[in-house]
């Protein structure tokens, strides 16, 4: 799952898919696409809604492929697409998502009370862009400056949010560990 | 840190173990989106030459505007009906096989017509008369003893609720799944209900007992998928659409997947996408409406800020209606909220028919004017596609 994609190693492909060659489009992005479900997944909570979400930034992905800079990693810049798409879907004016867990999700009484408590529920109840780095740099092993890129922030903000979210699972760690 | 990153991996891995096998995604959602660029282009397309025809059209009634009126302020007269002023006169010339939309003739309320699901053939239908019941393609016909052809030929006599007809047609158009009393007379103290599937012919197969029928209780079939093995059987008491309770019925097996129950001073409506994996929940409140979509085993999907008049033929697009004129009709994909077409201020709907097998709607709205007509309620009928474009369009038809 750590596989680092750049338009500079797959500068062919790139060129290729830019010229309307599908095939060299899906070698380019294929590999990317379990993650990206996953990524839509955790942030949407349900399968169909997550391959529509990840379809749908394909689609988006083939048409900004020319705004892919040479030497600019693929990876973030398409899970860039993902998340935007995600939080669309989750902000349309009809449609509130409701996952099961939520609802089922005892009342949240101030911080999680670290030692005790199962990580993974701990884990959900972090805000969702806390939850998103997590997910990004400990899930999919993205380094830093893509988990930046990917939310579109930057790298020391990107470093905050996952030492934040770490030190409400984890009170006594220091940023210097991450 | 060490030891924190192996536990967050496991705590996401457990979460995205829910997801399933993932080895056929790749290539699917990419052959997905490229097939849906092509769509999206093709709709650019469709989209530059609708500007361009409305373009043209704009030109064409200004210079007759500009010849009949001359130049000055617009005039505002009551507007033209675009119904043909006399009866359909020519018989719809389509194969039997061919699914096709029935409508009262706009003209002459007791002629029956029938338009193909692209909007490209019309014509007059000699059978059936508007009391049977069609399948979903209209080419089969169930009244309460008999299911006609579209030629009017019987094909077959048997019980589909005696006086009038009591069932829902099947998703594979043949069949009928049909609720029926387990004895007689009704009365309080019945018990539950029979969910029957009928192969007209043949004699009907006992499938689960639920719900009951009595004068203060109706359940019918909301949703009867012999293709997904399973019905949603609605129970209400007192006035439609107020629902008490239904279930999604094995057909093989006759187990209750899911129930749910409800208040019955709380009135609600239920609808079903047809292979009844889809189940719509509305407040039938004018004010606020809201509802809650259900997956077929009870698993909360979605919920919207209005009420769920019916499902597209997979369950994908939702018609939905504020519930008042102060709302309009809508086509969403409601898993993304993506409204695709909008129907025209003022108008409630009485009514939703999915194309079998595709992705179209049939949409029936009318105004409260409308619906107060002497010889009875009529509407406007519009055939929409799955990306919002207005397939046809009958004036004041039932």
């Amino acid at each position: 799952m750590a596989q680092v994609v750049t338009a500079d190693r797959n500068r062919s492909l790139h060129e290729d898919a830019l010229t309307g060659d599908e095939d060299a489009f899906e070698a380019l992005i294929g590999p990317l696409v379990e993650p990206a479900l996953r990524l839509a997944y955790s942030m949407l909570g349900d399968r169909m809604e997550a391959e529509d979400a990840t379809q749908e930034a394909i689609t988006r992905a083939w048409r900004k492929l020319s705004q892919l800079r040479s030497g600019m990693p693929l990876r973030p810049w398409f899970l860039a697409i993902v998340v935007n798409q995600c939080r669309n879907v989750r902000r349309t004016r009809w449609f509130r998502f409701v996952r099961t867990k939520a609802i089922v999700e005892p009342e949240r009484h101030g911080e999680p009370a670290v030692e005790n408590i199962d990580l993974a529920r701990a884990i959900s109840r972090l805000p969702d862009h806390d939850r998103q780095a997590l997910f990004l740099h400990f899930y999919l092993d993205l380094p830093i400056e893509e988990v930046a890129v990917a939310l579109g922030i930057s790298a020391a903000a990107a470093k905050g949010r996952i030492y934040r979210a770490c030190h409400r699972l984890r009170p006594g760690l220091l940023e210097e560990e991450i | 840190m060490d030891k924190l990153r192996p536990e967050i991996h496991e705590a996401f891995a457990t979460e995205q173990s829910k997801l399933g096998n993932l080895a056929d995604s790749r290539e699917r959602l990419v052959r997905g989106a490229l097939a849906a660029r092509a769509v999206h282009r093709e709709g650019r397309m469709q989209f530059a030459a609708g500007v361009a025809a409305v373009v043209i059209a704009a030109l064409v009634i200004a210079t007759f505007a500009y010849v009949r009126n001359g130049i000055g302020p617009a005039r505002h007269g009551p507007p033209v009906p675009a119904s043909s002023p006399t009866p359909l006169s020519r018989p719809l010339n389509v194969s039997n096989d061919t699914p096709v939309i029935l409508y009262a003739d706009p003209v002459n309320e007791a002629q029956v017509d029938g338009i193909t699901w692209d909007g490209k053939q019309k014509g007059k239908v000699d059978w059936p008369t508007k009391q049977a019941a069609a399948n979903p393609s209209a080419n089969l016909f169930a009244t309460g003893g008999a299911v006609h052809d579209r030629s009017g030929a019987l094909v077959a006599s048997g019980f589909f609720g005696g006086k009038s007809f009591a069932g829902t047609w099947a998703d594979d158009g043949q069949q009928i799944c049909l609720m029926v009393p387990a004895t007689l007379p009704i009365n309080a103290t019945s018990p539950p209900a029979i969910l029957q599937v009928v192969m007209p012919g043949q004699a009907p197969r006992n499938v689960a007992q639920v719900g009951r029928i009595s004068e203060q209780v109706f359940t019918g079939v909301a949703a009867c998928s012999v293709r997904k093995d399973r019905a949603v059987v609605v129970q209400s008491f007192g006035n439609s659409p107020s629902t008490a309770e239904y279930w999604v019925v094995q057909l093989s097996t006759g187990k209750v997947l899911w129930t749910h129950t409800f208040d019955p001073s709380s009135a609600t409506l239920v609808v079903a996408s047809p292979d009844g994996e889809y189940i719509a929940e509305s407040a039938v409140a004018q004010t606020n409406p809201g509802s809650a979509i259900y997956s077929a085993d009870g698993t909360l999907l979605a919920r919207m800020n209005a009420r769920v008049d019916g499902f597209c033929w997979d369950g994908s697009l939702a018609v939905t209606n504020g519930g008042d004129v102060s709302h309009s009709v809508s086509v969403i994909t409601w898993r993304s909220g993506n409204v695709l077409w909008t129907g025209p201020a003022g108008y409630i709907l009485p009514r939703v028919q999915p194309q079998p097998d595709g992705s179209s709607l049939a949409i029936w709205i009318s105004t409260p004017t409308q619906l107060t007509y002497a010889n009875g309620p009529h509407a406007d009928l519009y055939v929409i596609a799955s990306d919002g474009h207005v397939i046809a369009h009958v004036h004041e038809t039932t």
